[in-house]
């Protein structure tokens, strides 16, 4: 293909501008002669160190702070899934949670250690769950979530699509492995409520699942994953799910079960009376209970912090290698000398 | 007979005048129609999309994109996989069917020619494309043959017929084409005509042509002068009639274009290694998918089926009660999932970087049209990339073969010196105290026989001082001298005069007198029209000429001298001279020829050897300047001398055999005891700025071939003049006539310049691997100058000095069809320069395959002429000069330009720019791809080896072809590193290209260590920071959507050199497109990243992740390159500092210099 265009006209008038035109015809000049007018950087020794010393003094204090913040948080953190299983079926866990006779209230006491202060966050913790795997991940209708039975291409849900020859809403793997422990809280003998309410985006609610869907035909088969659902309150009230169909990202995760809108004084004793319900046994997993405040940088994770200060110190240290390579070694700057091919004339 | 023979052994082919039915009967000749295009409207579409897909990378596409739709491989949904295939295909053809258009077009054009053609006894129009074999076609004057014909009659008596073969080999001088006398008495119209033409079948040589012809019963012999070939043009003949022995695609000159094949640029074949490379990793990448996949799924083989995330089978009571749900066993599980990855990963192999190339591409071109640098105002011709494909291929130039007619020279012969009896004359001086502008000289020549109004090519400039001798009247040798002088000027050649306005066929006394008339003259060489042409302006018209006499009007006194004699020019003699009567009946004989020729047969007394010596001088003063240089003289021939010279003339010109032989034995009679009359230097005028060019590409590490179809002197001369040869060379001239003889010049030639076997080959070949070589050049010459001198008789000779190596054609013909080759090919890589002389069209791609097939070296011809076509097309690069003779060259071009001198500035800037633009480009789109696809790796590692990709199908798909492609294309459009004055300034810098520094293995394998880090960091830190976190696996995808596009563009905008409002859109907008892409996919209630973002932005964590993600994935780069750049820069770095430091001295110092004057 060739571009020879439209010949010299347009070659004649760059050759004398018009005056009236002269601003623009000399942008478009400049455009096609490529001589715009550009910036154009060099890494010269000064702006290579100046540029990490900034970072080391910009990256530094940030990480500073970030660690404070991550600092400030406090956890409670408590694995129960082990110690929740009665000692005669210590060996066989996975026969206990599956025996429905079997009760699986179970009791737990947690210190405080330091004044935790409201909003107090509930997660449950899973270990060792790909909620990220592709099986699963896939494991749903976000249409048939939205608009209920009325909607029937469910493939997407299979193996668990439909139950009895009923379709199942909501239907897919991940509702049907709905987690289904629950946890009540007391402090002393006094019961400390919990907020369960808006735990699940709002988004979430208000948008993806459908305000006139109710459960149909759930877990009704003869394989319990998980929770179960009331079927008189529509999907996107039923928050616990919602929270549990946003899969998280990694094998091992958190969710949102509530809050506790009270402060926490340091060397409260607090009785957890959980109910021990889902499976994690058959697959190795884990599960932990979660009490955590939160600061403005989210939980407690004091990897930014330290990454911060790791690379903002870097950078300095690098800026001093530098300096000291510089003074030691320096190069004349732009010295077409140095040019390989006066070089060898130098040389020969 | 023998002819016969070898006609009645091979396959001939007979042709039946004026039958084209019977010609025809037996065998099917092809038709005069040529078709150029491929495609037709029917045809399109599946041919097209049959040769996209001979494309590797768009059948892996196709793959891709048809594994994506087996339903236990459905990683992508249906609309999202097709749509990469689809817009590649797209654009493809959209591009592909407006070439053919195009094709199509000229094919219309071409075929749609209108010819007379004889039919039922009367010459008609018809179409060429229905022109059959043996049918007559009668050609007028200025017409263009339409396929190659065998002539049987013309309008001259004689059968002579002159026609231009300009398109054919390049030559713009007229060749003069017989008809046989059988057959030129013939008339066609009306009348039936019968015979049989007996000829070989067709081929591609254009100099040769064996035939027969059998007319009632004789029998006639035809050769290469009875064939007018396709597209030719006739000239002065009135008509020429002839019968159709070829038509086609089977003309000489079809065969000759040869199917030009696409090219492909070496960067994007080392592009194709190192995407076998990608290949690999993306093989490992899902093999190590696969076997974890097996690993996992045999250490949960018993969990499988009610692990909550996985569950293989449905339900009990489910739609198929208990069977397996897509799980169809370990072992093909393991399958699925190595399919599967491939299907994730498959932006591994940066398809979209074909087109992104083809873009960018583009662009280089627009620019490389628009450069107002290139543009030739003189013919109004802007630079023209008729190829898309090579432009980065212009940065890596090491050989370029260039024409020398039309090319490096203007083709216009200039007379400029003379020297008349031992006394130099300039033209270019002042005349009659008139200042000679050139534009002037028509207006200002003081003679009123040159104001005539003649059609000259160029305007002669008169010495006063030279015009004054003539018509001084004093007697006197010098006047004699001066007077014979230009005599020899006029007579002693073999132009002929054309008078462009032919009133009638009336007496030429009226008509030389008539002002107006105009001559002009065409000639074997454009030399001898420069040299009549000068004559006429000194007064001595030559207006007529036929075989029997010559008329000359001398100031305007007419004279007629018969030709007693003629011997031609031949490489041998490097002379030729006239025997000629004067009315008076003096007979002399006027010589011209070669220097070296012709002082040896000058007669021996006291005064001609002065003369000789004074000459002499003048002479190495011409040549030194670059003229080309011929010396004449003359001498009287009476008594026993002439008719001795007569018989034998008259004996030899009638011989059969050994004619030229002979001929020359009778020239040698006459050609000696000469008394020399002078000399001449003619200017054939090279284009402007040439030597510089040469000069330049020399200094880029760039070797400078000229291939020209001149004689070996003119060629030589030319190459002084452009400084390609200089006088510190030592010059081999190769010049054999048998093989034997080439094969001993060539070893004879090597051993004395100490040219080793093979030896220098694999050095420079070890020297290109090494990729940080010297120049060649160098390492020659330094090797030379350090061979012992002892071994040979002349020390002087090997001591320093570059060689040049001029050979000629018809050694190369011995050369390059025998396994000589690869002596010839040592021996012209050791050169500095060399010079091919006389070589045919095909030699020169011959010459060019030589190079192409033995090095990895880069070729560019450059040519103007239908005669460079071939080596054009055999080239990597062909560069075409839209000169005088046509477009051909152009056509067959990659690139078109005005100018020789345009090629500087093609190769050392544009050339230079699109090497390091396109090299970056490709190393940064396997980067970008490359630490996406390591990225989705990282994170199927910890999803259970199950192709889990966090990011959204779309975003996976938009990331190549929208996210990120805009930024790659304007830089590899816009960017350049240095400007165009410092790239001009040191030509040393196009090294760069030879020593492959923008694109190498090197620097691909640096790439991939650094794509490993930074696709590690963009896992790891989201990963830790976020670990044990609520986040979902939507929010993390968009974060490493988000992330991912921020950090290739930063990275991008790091190594950008020259930071236009253009770049600055397009990084930042393509960051902001990112983010609006991510906003409105997030905004879709339907997908299950519903609102993701808008959470995700509230957290200060995800703000700090990205900052850290790309500071760290950032850091040792950034460290490494400063380092380079401080301490071990490049030449192009420093090169860089410079000009811009430069800049800033300017700038300050102008400052500073206000301030003190103010």
């Amino acid at each position: 293909m060739d571009l020879d265009g439209g010949g010299g006209a347009a070659a004649g008038t760059d050759h004398q501008p018009m005056p009236v035109l002269h601003g623009r015809s000399n942008a478009i000049k400049q455009f096609t002669q490529q001589t715009l007018p550009a910036c154009k950087p060099v890494l010269t020794p000064a702006w290579v160190i100046g540029t990490f010393f900034l970072m080391g003094a910009v990256f530094i204090p940030v990480g500073l702070i970030c660690l404070h913040a991550s600092q400030s948080v406090n956890e409670i953190l408590d694995r129960y899934d082990i110690e929740c299983v009665p000692d005669g079926f210590k060996s066989n866990r996975v026969a206990y949670i599956k025996n429905a006779s079997i009760p699986k209230s179970c009791h737990r006491y947690l210190k405080v250690d330091k004044h935790m202060k409201a909003p107090i966050y509930i997660y449950y913790q899973l270990d060792n769950f790909y909620q990220n795997h592709r099986r699963y991940v896939k494991s749903r209708s976000e249409e048939q979530l939205l608009h209920g039975l009325g909607y029937n291409r469910t493939g997407s849900c299979e193996p668990q699509a439909s139950e009895n020859g009923l379709p199942i809403v909501p239907c897919g793997l991940v509702a049907w492995s709905l987690f289904n422990d629950t946890y009540s809280f007391s402090r002393g003998t006094k019961k400390l409520d919990i907020e369960r309410k808006n735990i699940a985006w709002k988004s979430d609610r208000d948008h993806k699942f459908g305000k006139h869907v109710y459960p149909f035909n759930f877990q009704n088969g003869s394989f319990i994953g998980g929770g179960k659902l009331d079927t008189t309150i529509p999907l996107s009230d039923q928050e616990d799910l919602i929270v549990w169909m946003r899969t998280a990202a990694f094998p091992s995760f958190r969710k949102l079960y509530g809050r506790i809108e009270e402060d926490l004084e340091e060397d409260d004793l607090i009785i957890v009376h959980l109910m021990n319900n889902y499976n994690t046994y058959s697959f190795g997993g884990t599960k932990m209970l979660v009490l955590s405040t939160s600061s403005w940088l989210g939980g407690k994770n004091s990897f930014l912090g330290v990454a911060y200060i790791f690379v903002g110190s870097s950078s300095i240290l690098i800026a001093l290698i530098f300096l000291l390579l510089h003074v030691k070694n320096p190069r004349p700057y732009g010295d077409t000398m140095y040019l390989s091919g006066n070089r060898k004339d130098i040389s020969s | 007979m023998q002819l016969d023979n070898n006609l009645v052994r091979d396959n001939v082919r007979l042709i039946y005048i004026d039958d084209s039915q019977r010609t025809n009967e037996e065998y099917e000749f092809t038709g005069n129609e040529i078709t150029t295009s491929k495609y037709t409207v029917i045809n399109f579409l599946p041919k097209n999309l049959f040769i996209q897909f001979h494309r590797v990378a768009y059948i892996y596409f196709l793959v891709i994109a048809a594994l994506n739709q087996l339903p236990p491989l459905a990683v992508f949904g249906r609309t999202v996989s097709l749509f990469p295939l689809l817009f590649v295909l797209t654009v493809t053809a959209i591009k592909d069917g407006y070439e053919d258009w195009r094709r199509h077009r000229s094919d219309r054009n071409e075929n749609n020619k209108e010819s007379l053609v004889l039919q039922s006894g009367k010459f008609q129009l018809k179409r060429w494309k229905d022109i059959r074999v043996g049918e007559v076609v009668k050609i007028c004057v200025d017409e263009t043959i339409p396929c190659d014909m065998v002539l049987l009659r013309t309008s001259d008596p004689s059968g002579v017929a002159y026609i231009q073969t300009m398109n054919l080999d390049g030559e713009s001088n007229l060749k003069t084409r017989y008809a046989r006398q059988e057959t030129s008495l013939m008339s066609f119209e009306g009348g039936l005509t019968s015979g049989v033409i007996r000829c070989e079948q067709p081929n591609r040589n254009i100099y040769e042509f064996t035939a027969n012809m059998e007319l009632n019963v004789h029998k006639v012999s035809l050769s290469q002068s009875n064939i007018i070939l396709r597209g030719c043009q006739v000239k002065n003949t009135e008509w020429v009639v002839g019968v159709v022995v070829y038509a086609g695609q089977e003309t000489k000159a079809m065969l000759n274009s040869a199917v030009s094949p696409s090219k492909r640029s070496r960067l994007e074949q080392a592009m194709n290694k190192e995407t076998i490379w990608l290949s690999v990793f993306l093989f490992i990448l899902c093999l190590v998918v696969a076997i974890g996949m097996c690993l996992w799924l045999m250490r949960h083989q018993m969990q499988i089926d009610t692990l909550p995330y996985y569950r293989k089978s449905y339900l009990i009571k489910g739609k198929f009660p208990g069977k397996p749900y897509k799980y169809y066993g370990i072992p093909m599980e393991t399958f699925f999932a190595f399919l599967s990855s491939i299907i994730v990963f498959q932006i591994m192999i940066p398809i979209s970087l074909y087109i992104t190339m083809e873009l960018v591409r583009l662009g280089q071109s627009y620019f490389m049209i628009e450069d107002k640098h290139m543009y030739d105002s003189s013919t109004n011709s802007r630079f023209q990339c008729r190829s898309l494909n090579i432009n980065e291929d212009l940065g890596q130039i090491r050989y370029v073969f260039s024409d020398k007619t039309g090319t490096l020279t203007e083709n216009k012969m200039e007379f400029r010196r003379a020297t008349v009896f031992g006394k130099h004359y300039r033209n270019s001086s002042v005349v009659d105290g008139t200042t000679k502008d050139t534009e002037t000289a028509e207006l200002t020549k003081p003679t009123p026989l040159s104001s005539k109004g003649r059609k000259l090519k160029s305007d002669i400039a008169v010495d006063a001082q030279l015009m004054g001798l003539l018509h001084k009247g004093l007697d006197g040798s010098e006047k004699i001298s001066a007077h014979e002088f230009f005599l020899t000027l006029a007579a002693c050649n073999t132009v002929i005069p054309i008078p462009s306005q032919t009133t009638s066929e009336g007496s030429m006394g009226t008509e030389i007198h008539e002002d107006l008339e105009a001559i002009d003259y065409q000639g074997e060489s454009p030399d001898e029209e420069a040299l009549v042409a000068a004559a006429c302006a000194y007064g001595y018209i030559l207006f007529e000429r036929t075989s029997g006499h010559i008329a000359v009007d001398v100031n305007g006194e007419k004279l007629r001298l018969d030709v007693l004699g003629l011997h031609e020019f031949d490489s041998v003699r490097k002379r030729m001279s006239v025997v000629i009567r004067f009315p008076n009946n003096d007979v002399k004989v006027l010589v011209k020829g070669a220097d070296t020729s012709m002082l040896s047969i000058l007669r021996e007394d006291r005064e001609n050897d002065d003369l000789s010596l004074i000459t002499q001088r003048h002479l190495n003063e011409y040549s030194s300047e670059g003229l080309r240089t011929l010396v004449l003289a003359a001498r009287d021939l009476e008594g026993e001398e002439l008719e001795e010279w007569q018989s034998m003339y008259e004996d030899a010109s009638t011989s059969l055999a050994d004619r030229s032989l002979k001929l020359r034995q009778t020239a040698s009679l006459v050609e000696s005891n000469l008394c020399l009359l002078g000399a001449t230097g003619i200017e054939d005028k090279l284009q402007e700025g040439v030597p510089e060019t040469i000069e330049s590409l020399r200094q880029a590490g760039i070797k400078v071939w000229v291939l020209t179809g001149d004689k070996q002197e003119t060629a030589i001369s030319i190459a002084l003049s452009c400084k390609l040869l200089t006088g510190d060379m030592h010059q081999i001239i190769i010049n054999g006539t048998s093989e034997s003889e080439c094969k001993m010049l060539l070893s004879e030639a090597k051993a004395k310049y100490g040219v080793k076997c093979g030896g220098f080959r694999t050095q420079s070949f070890k020297l290109k691997k090494g990729a940080e070589s010297d120049f060649v050049d160098v390492l020659a010459e330094s090797k030379l100058s350090n061979l012992p001198t002892e071994d040979d008789g002349n020390p002087e000779l090997t001591m320093g000095g570059p060689l040049a190596l001029i050979i000629d054609g018809n050694s190369l013909v011995y050369i390059l069809e025998r396994d000589l080759e690869s002596e010839l090919f040592d021996l012209a890589t050791s050169c500095r320069v060399v010079l091919c002389c006389r070589v045919a069209p095909l030699q020169k791609a011959g010459i060019v395959d030589l190079i192409k097939s033995r090095t990895d070296d880069m070729t560019l011809a450059i040519g103007d002429g239908a005669n460079d076509v071939s080596m054009i097309q055999m080239a990597d690069v062909g560069v075409g000069i839209c000169g005088q003779e046509g477009r051909q060259a152009v056509m067959a071009s990659d690139f078109a330009m005005g100018q020789f001198r345009f090629l500087k500035r093609l190769l050392l800037v544009h050339g230079h720019w699109n090497y390091q633009r396109m090299g970056y480009l490709v190393l940064y789109n396997f980067y970008r791809n490359a630490v996406f696809v390591f990225m989705l790796f990282w994170y199927i590692l910890c999803a259970a080896f199950s192709t889990t990709s966090a990011l959204t199908d779309w975003s996976s798909v938009f990331y190549s072809v929208i996210y990120t492609s805009i930024p790659t294309i304007v830089v590899g459009i816009m960017d350049k590193d240095l400007s165009h004055k410092t790239l001009l300034q040191y030509p040393k810098l196009y090294e760069a290209g030879h020593r492959q520094e923008g694109y190498n293995s090197y620097l691909f394998w640096i790439m991939m260590a650094d794509t490993i880090w930074q696709s590690l960091v963009l896992f790891c830190v989201p990963r830790l920071a976020f670990k044990e976190s609520t986040i979902d696996i939507w929010s993390m995808g968009s974060l490493w959507t988000v992330a991912v596009v921020i950090l290739v563009n930063i990275h991008l905008a790091m190594d950008i050199q020259r930071w236009v409002l253009y770049t600055h859109i397009s990084i930042w907008g393509s960051v902001i497109m990112t983010y609006a892409c991510v906003v409105v996919l997030d905004s879709i209630p339907v997908f299950p990243n519903y609102g993701t973002i808008y959470e995700l932005a509230k957290q200060p964590t995800y703000w700090f992740s990205i900052l850290l993600i790309i500071v760290i994935a950032l850091l040792p780069r950034f460290t490494i390159k400063a380092l380079h750049r401080i301490f071990r820069p490049s030449d192009i770095q420093i090169a860089r500092e410079a000009e811009i430091l430069r800049k800033r001295r300017f700038f300050y110092g102008s400052r500073l210099f206000w301030r003190s004057t103010s």
